[in-house]
Formats: structure tokens, C-alpha cells, sequence
């Protein structure tokens, strides 16, 4: 038997997917604006970016210091 | 608590509204001593924690007191795991409360909900920071992640766990600065200077009337985050971290998912309650974050507690009386395990508690009830702690002489616990001197 | 060595001080080495059929000279030689797979197990010459033209004894295939530069160099080339040398074991049953699906489950995954066990699959993937080399012509159709490629002391004691305060 690739299906079609119906939700739902909605998509993407940018430096400077 | 006399045109629920939102800024004012005291404190826990993670990071995980499991009679996940878990756990806090009030109408809660949804912020840092001191080479942790993503998704319930806190950590995050955006321009002349920076990114793009659109977007966030963490992150991707391995029978299997989801519940309300009794007695604000909101949190602590307790009976009946060999060992070495039976005492108690304050309502005590709030909290972290060791120890391979290992955690490990109370504490310190930590106008309730 | 063979073993010509000069220009030559009378002496010496030594030694010389066909050499004696030896293990050069090639170890001390490469035979450490004559009367290889260099002379350790029927072997065998390799050298087979017969290189040079991960390959994918081992547990002794070499080879640290040798007893039998593991390099590796970074990999060519030293975060996913407890974390700062490891790191899609683990990082068997790649020493490894029992074979677990299927059809031929076979934890669905020949350890099979122990070759198994770790300035200010 062969295995099976879970991830993707999992990941996208099943754990994602209370992430599409907020988006869906903010997107459609009243009152009806796209301002505030990219306004907000922002904030998620400018989180994640602080976040792993913020590990990444971190990361680096741990190289630097303690592994050469 | 400030009272003003209603002028000319302004009514008395103005008044009311006015006299409440002081209240709820009185923190936002000078630090008193006892906020600098609390901050060397923690400042001082926080010193030593770098201090040990700095040990680590030069002479390598051997500091630890963990081990390869096999043929050398150790094991390589400990206390950090168990840690990381139970983090996640708290952290789950928050949405709970936050759908309660926003999804499920229970504006009993109202008052609490922004402090848990910061404890649920301070409990993922904490969290992402266990990931990175239990790992090997911590500084590779982005460049070795991220890039190869795209095929790591495919089977690694790692890959899975990484994305899906970085998703809870990052909503909730969003959650707060869209809720925080209107109260913060309510009281913009009230709000301390140095903060100036942070209010500017929070409020970013904020027009006047855009609260509605906020209201309805948070609600949506809310419905999200009540379906992704309790189903699909603590009741999903992380259960499933060891319950999809066929190796070691003590961790595989379908009951982890609903055995986490309990336990991170009852540990996450615990906290809640904990933190929402320091908030109370701290700011003075026992009108604010009345007695309503306790019974609620006692009695649905008692009730996770109670599914927990259920839970871990179905585990415990399962693996003692016919089990194969391999899952009748590790089953055996947990009940043998006095700590065990300290968390599920601890459980009881909490449950034996709630029971009691309904029977005798006059008897309510809220000092009562965040001290017994601190069991389902001890009590998970010490579960979480024995799930992950004695897994490890009892897997189905156990030929090797080494097998089961053993595993004390070292001082190093131990001192990440000190380290991650005092993130929390340094985290609320300044989160209550920068934003107002309860919302400043509640609806009307019903 | 057994005791009454000790003195043959180590020096059969030196038993016979007053023989000739084998650097002899006898009329009829047995072997480029030495005369016939020489070689009766030796094979006398031995406890072997003498006659059929010459005959072997003088039809190699055939085959040398192009007189007779490879295959045909093969075929003749082989029944003979089984009945002789209960193995026989003469190189087969033709199908290109079976030279077993042992780069000499770059350490402080000699290598105790001075392989003869064209044969695994005197592989377990026989000692001095394993019976193959003196050092000085043997022509060295010349180095760079892939032949062995025979180190006889070279210390031994205790522990590498071979057993009795390997001794036999010596005798006859050893001599046989030593006139072969010193055929071989002087190009019986090939010109310079051009290998015939000696077997395609691996693919590897079609995979394209990944710079961070290296996944291409799903789990469970079946592969056209599937790299494994069949370990013959029926005829494991204990004898510790795989383990020895391999941590030679590898530069491993302290109570870092690659191989491991179970002893075990089952309940109500009296003999001791020791089983090596070695990473199983499962097709649906648990490790390869569970690693969060892509370091762990399983390698198009050959199907070997590798680690990339560069990428991985050190996480210990693979070792939490792993049921067969192979991985080993570098806890601290590799510290060796008197080798530094001098050899390619980096395999020759560049990734850094070879030798220990930088601090941090996890490492395990890797089946020797570098030398996979190279014509001369595919179909070779660290343990499989060493082994004197001839119970571990390496080889393309897809072809049925390969070392490890070959050996297997022979045993089962040997057993009359009926051999047992089993792989490791299959119940579990990793599907491992190392085949066991005997029974699997039962769930009431119980560890026993074995007759050689790790600390026998040089090596520990209790890596706590090992990992005690650097003391912390508060616990030796105490212990001072306490003095």
C-alpha cells in the first residue's frame, strides 16, 4: 500500500477551511465593504510576516553566536 | 471608582458609560511600586531563563536530561513537549471566551474577553518559543522551514502543527487590533505617550464608522477561530503530532484528539480565571469583572475537567483489563506513576468544587475559585508531561536493554517553565499599561 | 583465532622458515606470487584441501591470462567449495557488484581487520596475513588503482577472532582469491580507464543538486533501484566488528552506534541469538514522512534514507517516528573516538549525507551512500565489509542477480526451499528493506550479556555516561562551598 498524501487535502480542504468562511464572510457579509476586509487581510499578513521575519533574525544572530 | 455628577445633556447612562471607561483606564496611568516590583521579578525570571537557553545554546541539548531512546535508555522529548502542549492548551482561553460572548451571546463573560484573548497571544509566544528551545538547531528554524513548506505539508504532522499555530497566533492577533481599533480611538486623549507607535499601526487605515463593519468582521474571526483551535489545532494537528505514529503504542490512536481538546479546555480556563482574579484584585475593578463572570468560569472549568476525567477512564479501563502487550505496558506505567493520580486528584477536586458551589450557591467564594482554578492547571501540565515521557518510554519496539529509558528533566528545562511565567507576566505588565483590557462599551446585555 | 590454528593463521610461511623465496621463477608457476611448492606449503598449513587450492589458484592464473572464462571459474568448484567451507565466497567480477572494496580507515591505529578486498573472507580480522603469507611476500597495490592494500601485520584486537570455519576458509579460499586479485591488478581484466563488466554508476548525476531539502521521492514510492541488506541471523556471532567499522569509518562519537547487535535468548532455549540492526531504509520510511524540513530524505538513485546535515533543525521527529529506535541526536559537540572523520561529507548530488553529525543535528546508518556511487565500491559498506561470518550482505534489493538476493537464493537452495525469513516490525507498515534470514525476536525474547560487548571493540553503549555534560557555575560553586 502506498501512502497516502494527507497533507495537502488536510491542510487545505479541511483545517483551512474555517479560514475561507471568515474571508467569504468578511468579504460578503453586511455591511457590504472591501475596505475594512484589506484592511484586515493585511493586519494577517503583516502578523505573519513580523512573526517569521522576527524568528528569522533571531535565528540568525543564534547561527552567528553559538554554530560557527 | 470615579463618579461624575450628570451635566446638563448628558443622561444618566452617560454617566454610567463615562464613569465605567475611567475605571477601565485607571491602569493605563503612572506604574505604581508594585507594578516595578513585579516587573524586576519577572525581569529576574526572565534573566535566568536566557541565562540557561544561552547554556544550552553553547554546549548543546546535553544539558537537558534528555536522551536517544533505544539502545541509550533515554528519550528525546520531555519537558519542553509536554510544555509546548500545555501552552497551546492556555491559549485556547481565549477563543473559548471570546466565541462565548461574540458567537453564543454569554455576555456574562464580556468583561473577560479581551484579557483572555491576550493570554491567548502571551500562551502562543510561549509556545513558539518551547518549539525553538527544543530544538537542535533553532537558528535554522525559518531557513529550513519555510522553504521546503510546499512538500513538507504532504505528510508531516510538524509541518501541519507550524502552519496552523502560525494561522491561530496570527488571527488572533487581528481579532484584537480590530476590537481594540474603536476603543482606542474612543479615548485616544487618554491613551499614555509612549505608545504613540503601536496605536498608530493598530489604527492604520481607521475611518470613523468603521466599527459596525469591525463588529461583524470580529464575529466572523470569532466563528473561524471556534472552529480552527479547538477542532482542528489543539484537537487536531497537535494530537495528532503523536497519536499518527505506529511506534509507540501509548500515543497512537483516535481518543488523543478529544483527550487534548478536554484537557487543554479545562487547563485554558483555569488560567483564564486565574489571570481574570489578579486582573480583579489588582485594578480594583470588582464591579467590572463581577462575581457572573467566576460562576461561569467555575462551571465550565468543572465540566472540561469532568470530560477529561471521563476521558482518561475510558484510557485507563482500555489499558488494564486484556490490552496487547504493548499498549497494557505503557497503560500499566502511567497508573503506576504517582504523579498521575496527583493531576487526576487535582481534576477531581476542581469538579468536586463546582459541585459544591452549586449545591450551596450562598457559599460562592471568587477567591475560592481562582485558587481552586490553579488545579486543572497543574494538574494538565503534569498529564501532558507523563503522556509524552512514558509514550516515549514504552514503545513497541522494547527489545533494546535500554527500553524503557529514563528521564529526569534537568535544571536547564526547568527553568524554561520560569522563563515562560515570567514572558506571561512581562507580557500583561505592558499590554495593561498600553491598551484599555476591557472593552470599553459593551452592548446591551440582555 | 582458535588457539591450535594461532600459529598457521598468523604466518603459515613463517612456519616453514626454510621454504624459497616465493618471488620465484619456477618453471611451473601456480600464481604470479610463488611456486607450487610454496603454495603447498601454505595450503597444507591450513586446514583445507590442498589440492583444491592449487586448482583453484592455478585455473584463476587461467583466467588471468584469458584462458578461461569468469563464469566458467565460477561454476567450477563451486560445490566442492561449499562442501569445503559451507560458503563459497570467491569475488564475482563479471556481473560487477561484488567488489568488495574497504578504503584503509584514516586513524591513529592501524585498522585491526586488514581486509582482502576481493573477498570478504579474511574480513573479521584474522589478523597478521589472515593466513594469506607474509606481509613482505605479498606485492602491495599500488595506490590509486582501486586494489586493496593488504596491511598485514597490523595490530589486532581481541575481539576480532574469526571462528573456525572462517579459518578453514583462510586456508584455501584466501590463497585462491589473493592469485586472483594479484591477477586482477595486472589488468587481467580491464585497461586502464576502462572498467567492462564492472558495473554501471549509479543515476546520481541526473538528480538535481537541492540546496535546502531534498524531497522528491513520496513515501512508499517504489523505486527502480532499492538499496538493503540481507543479515543472516543464523550465522551472527556477536562478534561487534560491524559495529567497530562502522563508527571507524564514520568518525563517530562516543556511544554513538550506527549498527546495533541485539543478544537475546528466547525463553526456553539456551543459545544466544544476535541480531545487528542497521537503519532499515524502509520504501515508507516514518522518519522521511514526519520531518518538518525535507532533512531526511530517501535518495532517488538508490532508495537510501538519508539525512541532510545542512537543513535539519535537530527537532528529533524522526527519532520520535522511528519504531526501530535507529537515529542518534548529537547532543553536544561531536567529539570522536580517536578517528577524525577525513572523508566526503557531501554525496555527489552535494549534500551532506556522510560521516557524524554536526552538533544539533540528527544522524543514523546510511548504508554508506558515498561509496554506492562510486563503480568501484558499490555494493560495498563499512559493516558489510568487516563482517567474518559472512552474515551481512548489501545490494540492490530489486535485482535478483544482486549480492544480498543471490545469497539468499543460495541459502534457500542450501535449505531445501524452506528458509525463514521475516522483516523487522512489518506489522508496522514501514516496509523496511533489510531482510533477516532466521526467526524474529519473539515478545518474550530477553536481552542477554553477549560473548563480545561494545566495550570489546573499543565502543560503549551507554551514551548517558557519556553525555554527562558541562557542570554549571552554581553546582560547582556549591561543591567547592561543600569541600
Amino acid at each position: 500500500m502506498s501512502a497516502t498524501a494527507l497533507g495537502p487535502v488536510l491542510m487545505f480542504a479541511i483545517v483551512l477551511s474555517p479560514v475561507y468562511l471568515m474571508l467569504a464572510g468578511w468579504i460578503f457579509g453586511r455591511p457590504r465593504e472591501l475596505r475594512l476586509p484589506l484592511i484586515g487581510i493585511s493586519f494577517l499578513a503583516g502578523f505573519t510576516v513580523l512573526a517569521w521575519a522576527g524568528m528569522a533574525i533571531f535565528g540568525l544572530l543564534v547561527e552567528l553566536a553559538y554554530f560557527s | 471608582m470615579t463618579t461624575t455628577a450628570a451635566a446638563p445633556g448628558r443622561t444618566e447612562n452617560d454617566v454610567h458609560t463615562a464613569g465605567r471607561i475611567a475605571t477601565i483606564l485607571r491602569p493605563l496611568g503612572r506604574p505604581s511600586w508594585r507594578w516595578y516590583v513585579t516587573l524586576a521579578f519577572a525581569l529576574a525570571g526572565l534573566a535566568w531563563f536566557l541565562h540557561a537557553w544561552s547554556f544550552q545554546l553553547q554546549h548543546g541539548l546535553v544539558v537537558t536530561g534528555l536522551g536517544d531512546w533505544g539502545y541509550a535508555g533515554g528519550i528525546p522529548w520531555g519537558f519542553y513537549v509536554g510544555s509546548f502542549i500545555w501552552w497551546v492548551g492556555i491559549a485556547h482561553g481565549g477563543i473559548i471566551i471570546s466565541a462565548a460572548v461574540r458567537l453564543f451571546r454569554m455576555d456574562a463573560f464580556a468583561p473577560i474577553a479581551r484579557i483572555a484573548e491576550l493570554l491567548t497571544l502571551a500562551a502562543l509566544i510561549n509556545a513558539g518559543l518551547y518549539i525553538v528551545i527544543h530544538l537542535g538547531r533553532p537558528g535554522r528554524v525559518v531557513t529550513s522551514i519555510l522553504p521546503n513548506l510546499p512538500h513538507t505539508l504532504q505528510t508531516s504532522p510538524l509541518a501541519w502543527d507550524v502552519v496552523v499555530i502560525t494561522l491561530y497566533f496570527v488571527l488572533t492577533a487581528t481579532y484584537l487590533t480590530l476590537t481594540l481599533r474603536h476603543d482606542l480611538r474612543l479615548v485616544a486623549d487618554r491613551l499614555p505617550r509612549p505608545f504613540k507607535p503601536l496605536y498608530r499601526l493598530l489604527l492604520v487605515g481607521h475611518r470613523d464608522g468603521e466599527h459596525a463593519k469591525a463588529e461583524r468582521m470580529a464575529w466572523w474571526l470569532a466563528l473561524g477561530l471556534i472552529i480552527l483551535a479547538p477542532f482542528f489545532l489543539h484537537g487536531g494537528v497537535i494530537p495528532w503530532l503523536f497519536a499518527l505514529l505506529p511506534g509507540h503504542p501509548g500515543w497512537f490512536g483516535a481518543v488523543q484528539g478529544p483527550a487534548f481538546l478536554a484537557a487543554a479546555l479545562g487547563s485554558a480556563l483555569g488560567a483564564a480565571t486565574l489571570l481574570a482574579y489578579v486582573m480583579r484584585r489588582t485594578y480594583r475593578w470588582e464591579t467590572l469583572i463581577d462575581d457572573r463572570v467566576f460562576r461561569g468560569l467555575s462551571r465550565w472549568t468543572g465540566l472540561f475537567s469532568l470530560l477529561f476525567l471521563w476521558l482518561q477512564l475510558q484510557k485507563v479501563v482500555t489499558g488494564l483489563s486484556m490490552p496487547p502487550d504493548a499498549i497494557g505496558g505503557v497503560v500499566a506505567a502511567t497508573v503506576r506513576h504517582p504523579l498521575y493520580w496527583v493531576a487526576m486528584a487535582m481534576l477531581a477536586v476542581t469538579v468536586a468544587h463546582v459541585g459544591f458551589q452549586m449545591l450551596a450557591p450562598h457559599r460562592f467564594s471568587v477567591r475560592r475559585t481562582a485558587a481552586v482554578a490553579v488545579l486543572p492547571l497543574v494538574a494538565i501540565l503534569l498529564e501532558k508531561y507523563l503522556f509524552v515521557i512514558e509514550g516515549l518510554m514504552y514503545p513497541t519496539f522494547r527489545l533494546y536493554e535500554g527500553v524503557p529509558g529514563t528521564y529526569t528533566p534537568s535544571w536547564v528545562e526547568l527553568s524554561s517553565l520560569l522563563g515562560a511565567l515570567s514572558i506571561v507576566v512581562l507580557f500583561f505588565l505592558l499590554a495593561a499599561k498600553a491598551v484599555p483590557m476591557i472593552e470599553l462599551e459593551q452592548e446591551e446585555t440582555s | 583465532m582458535t588457539a591450535e590454528h594461532d600459529n598457521d593463521a598468523t604466518d603459515p610461511a613463517g612456519t616453514a622458515p626454510e621454504v624459497a623465496a616465493p618471488h620465484g621463477t619456477n618453471p611451473e608457476p601456480v600464481s604470479p606470487v610463488g611456486s607450487e611448492q610454496w603454495a603447498r606449503e601454505v595450503l597444507d598449513s591450513a586446514d583445507a584441501d590442498t589440492e583444491l587450492g592449487l586448482a583453484a589458484a592455478r585455473d584463476a592464473m587461467a583466467v588471468a591470462a584469458g584462458e578461461l572464462d569468469e563464469a566458467e571459474f565460477r561454476d567450477r568448484y563451486e560445490v566442492d567449495y561449499l562442501k569445503e567451507f559451507g560458503t563459497d565466497r570467491r569475488p564475482r567480477l563479471a556481473d560487477g557488484l561484488t567488489r568488495r572494496y574497504t578504503e584503509p580507515a584514516v586513524t591513529g591505529r592501524p585498522p585491526a581487520a586488514p581486509p582482502l578486498a576481493s573477498s570478504g573472507d579474511c574480513g573479521s580480522g584474522g589478523g597478521g596475513g589472515c593466513g594469506c603469507g607474509d606481509a613482505d611476500d605479498i606485492p602491495a597495490s599500488v595506490d590509486g588503482d582501486g586494489l586493496p592494500t593488504v596491511e598485514a601485520g597490523a595490530a589486532d584486537t581481541p575481539a576480532a577472532v574469526s571462528r573456525r570455519s572462517v579459518m578453514r576458509a583462510l586456508g584455501g579460499t584466501a590463497v585462491a582469491a589473493l592469485f586472483f586479485a594479484e591477477a586482477f591488478r595486472r589488468g587481467a581484466f580491464a585497461a586502464p580507464g576502462d572498467t567492462p563488466g564492472i558495473g554501471d554508476p549509479l543515476p546520481l548525476a541526473g538528480e538535481v543538486k537541492k540546496g535546502a531539502g531534498t524531497g522528491t521521492v513520496a513515501p512508499g514510492e517504489q523505486l527502480g533501484v532499492q538499496y538493503g541488506m540481507v543479515i543472516d541471523l543464523e550465522r551472527c556471532d556477536g562478534c561487534m566488528e560491524c559495529v567497530r567499522a562502522c563508527s571507524d569509518d564514520h568518525g563517530l562519537s562516543d556511544g554513538v552506534l550506527w549498527p546495533y547487535v541485539f543478544a537475546y535468548q528466547e525463553p526456553e532455549r539456551d543459545d544466544t541469538i544476535y541480531m545487528p540492526r542497521m537503519c532499515q531504509h524502509c520504501t515508507r520510511a516514518p522518519c522521511v514522512m514526519v520531518c518538518p524540513t525535507g532533512a531526511r530524505h530517501r535518495r532517488l538513485a538508490d532508495g537510501l534514507v538519508l539525512t541532510d546535515y545542512d537543513v535539519c533543525i535537530g527537532c528529533r521527529y524522526c527519532q520520535v517516528a522511528c519504531p526501530y529506535g535507529v537515529n542518534v541526536f548529537q547532543f553536544e559537540e561531536p567529539a570522536t573516538t580517536g578517528a577524525s572523520f577525513v572523508g566526503h561529507r557531501r554525496d555527489a548530488r552535494g549534500i551532506a549525507v556522510e560521516g557524524p553529525a554536526p552538533k544539533g543535528v540528527m544522524s543514523k546508518c546510511t548504508l554508506c551512500p558515498i561509496r554506492q556511487e562510486n563503480p568501484e565500491t558499490a555494493g560495498s559498506s563499512a559493516c558489510v565489509d568487516v563482517c567474518g561470518m559472512n552474515a551481512l550482505h548489501i545490494g540492490d534489493l530489486n535485482d535478483p542477480e544482486s549480492p544480498p538476493n543471490r545469497y539468499l537464493a543460495q541459502r534457500r537452495e542450501a535449505a531445501g526451499g524452506n528458509l525463514p525469513t521475516f522483516r523487522l516490525l512489518e506489522e508496522l507498515g514501514t516496509e523496511p528493506n533489510i531482510i533477516y534470514i532466521g526467526q524474529p525476536p519473539s515478545a518474550r525474547a530477553e536481552i542477554v550479556e553477549g560473548d563480545w560487548g561494545y566495550e570489546d571493540v573499543g565502543l560503549t553503549d551507554d551514551r548517558r555516561a557519556v553525555l554527562e555534560g558541562p557542570e554549571p557555575w552554581f553546582r560547582r560553586m556549591a561543591r567547592g562551598g561543600a569541600a
